[in-house]
């Protein structure tokens, strides 16, 4: 039984030291790959990294602005002013069994009147001429339409006052910043990956001899193939790493743009660009690399 | 006892192109067998179905009782580690030394460096090139250069050789020396099987021939006190 075990454990000891070996080889020869292909490295890992700098670029500007959008609806109240007829508590009642609303401030008539006889201590004496004010802040800018249908429905209100349409132009420049960064990375993506393919294409083209001898003398498709998928995917992660340097320049720039109106609160925006662009860096070469071997690699 | 390899009815055909008709034959193990036929007679095709780099179009092609139409993908390269194949051109790495070269396929079979040390260091003793272990292949003749690609095929100790005009780029005394190796290395029990259109050599070696021609078996069988190349293209119709 003893012999059995020590047997087994030798076999298992035997297999992972042969895998090592393997693993080993594959990568001295995805290095020798990377030694092969020559300055055309340069080229790739360049246009990788510009893609992904233009892309990590675009999404935080785009994440940004989000953020400032959404900061500035839910920092941005709506002031409700009442018909002097309406019972203040029965609209406050009302309003807070909307569920857009977030929170809810009462200003009455006479209250607002003090205030501002107390700013004016010269006003004349005249009629109180305000009206009772709710201000309330909505859920979430995207809410505020639905929220403008729950008011229509609640008796009392005389007027509202929003600034809506400058949330709804952000919102549409946002919009249009995340539809043309998709598009434009979309492009980028296509062309690094027609340029990763071709490139590797020509480099197994050129080893074909030896891809030849190794297929003859029974080395498994994977051995072959790995080293060129690794190589693709070391073009994504490199050109990943390069782009973190402007796209961290970028981040900056706008977190202090941003910080000027006080609003902007998210830093983990960088951390989401830098995992994107690696996951499209590592995709973008991985497929530019099975590309390649799809079409020059028929084992 | 099983057939090393074994053709039955074998038909071959690339669109409208038939490479192969109707053709059988039988190696058994330890067998040394010239394959011959004039260029485009179907010997490269015959040569492909058994290291399944094709498939029958008709009948069946084994080795080792195993019917190789059957085989997954997935298996060639297992099938392939049983036999050592050696080419016209060499095919070595012009970078690498004869070692290197040697070495190659057991590197990336994940063997011991010891191990491969020792097989790479046997089987370039089997072909008599110990002194030029650290040469690159343009330092080598092409003679060298060949028995570096027979060390090659022989260092997994593969029980099936498959030459494929391994003499095409040699001058005849070379080829004589080659052939010679491909001998010593059949007396061992290894079954050799070479392709070739150098009727010189086959005339000499006095081996089992099997002759192709137009895509169909034409003969088989030992040749004995044949009197010249002229006889042999006649008797076997092998026009060049």
């Amino acid at each position: 039984m003893s012999n059995v075990v020590q047997t087994t454990f030798a076999n298992m000891i035997f297999e992972v030291l042969r895998d090592l070996r393997i693993a080993q080889r594959v990568g001295l020869e995805t290095i020798g790959g990377f030694s092969r292909t020559g300055w055309m490295n340069v080229l790739i890992v360049i246009t990788m990294a510009s893609i992904l700098t233009i892309f990590g670029s675009l999404f935080l500007l785009v994440e940004q602005s989000k953020t400032f959008v959404s900061t500035l609806g839910t920092n941005m109240e709506m002031s409700i002013y009442l018909k002097d007829s309406a019972d203040i508590n029965d609209v406050q009642e009302d309003l807070e069994a909307l569920p857009q609303v977030a929170s809810i401030s009462v200003v009455t008539k006479q209250d607002a009147w003090e205030k501002m006889r107390s700013s004016y201590p010269d006003f004349p004496e005249i009629q109180n001429p305000l009206p009772n004010t709710i201000h309330i802040q909505p859920t979430s800018p995207a809410e505020v339409p639905a929220l403008k249908q729950g008011l229509a429905t609640v008796e009392g209100i005389q007027a509202v006052k929003y600034p809506f349409e400058v949330l709804k132009k952000i919102q549409a420049i946002a919009k249009g910043l995340s539809i043309f960064g998709s598009f434009f990375t979309v492009f980028l993506g296509v062309l690094t990956l027609f340029i990763i393919s071709n490139t590797l294409s020509l480099l197994i083209q050129a080893r074909g001899r030896e891809i030849e001898i190794l297929r003859m003398m029974g080395i498994a498709n994977w051995y072959i193939r790995l080293p060129f998928l690794f190589q693709g995917i070391l073009y994504g992660l490199l050109g990943a790493f390069i782009a973190y340097f402007p796209v961290s320049f970028v981040e900056g720039y706008s977190h202090q743009a941003f910080s000027f109106f006080h609003l902007v609160s998210n830093t983990n925006h960088l951390t989401m660009a830098m995992a994107l662009m690696v996951a499209i860096g590592t995709l973008v070469g991985g497929s530019g690399a099975i590309l390649s071997m799809r079409k020059y690699l028929k084992i | 006892m099983m057939s090393q390899i074994e053709f039955n009815q074998v038909s071959k055909r690339y669109g409208a192109v038939e490479a192969l008709r109707n053709v059988s034959f039988l190696i058994e193990p330890g067998d040394f067998c010239f394959l011959v036929g004039a260029s485009g007679a179907g010997k490269s095709t015959i040569l492909k179905l058994i290291y399944r780099e094709e498939i029958t179009s008709e009948g069946d092609v084994s080795l080792d009782g195993v019917n190789l139409a059957s085989l997954s993908n997935r298996k060639v390269p297992l099938l392939r580690r049983g036999m050592g194949i050696i080419f016209q051109d060499f095919k070595l790495l012009p970078r690498q030394t004869a070692f290197d070269n040697v070495a190659y396929v057991l590197r990336a079979l994940g063997m011991p460096p010891a191990e491969v040390r020792r097989r790479v260091i046997g089987a370039l003793k089997v072909v008599g090139l110990l002194d030029k272990v650290d040469a690159v292949p343009e330092e080598l003749s092409g003679g060298e250069q060949q028995r570096v690609g027979i060390a090659r095929a022989i260092v997994n100790g593969p029980r099936l050789v498959i030459a494929d005009e391994p003499t095409g780029n040699l001058d005849p005394q070379s080829s004589v020396e080659i052939m010679a190796l491909l001998e010593q290395i059949n007396q061992r029990g290894t079954t050799i099987l070479i392709s070739t259109h150098n009727l010189t050599i086959v005339e000499q070696m006095q081996k089992r021939v099997i002759a192709i021609a137009d895509g169909q078996l034409v003969a088989d069988g030992i040749l004995n006190n044949l009197p010249s190349e002229a006889a042999i293209m006649a008797n076997y119709n092998l026009g060049t």
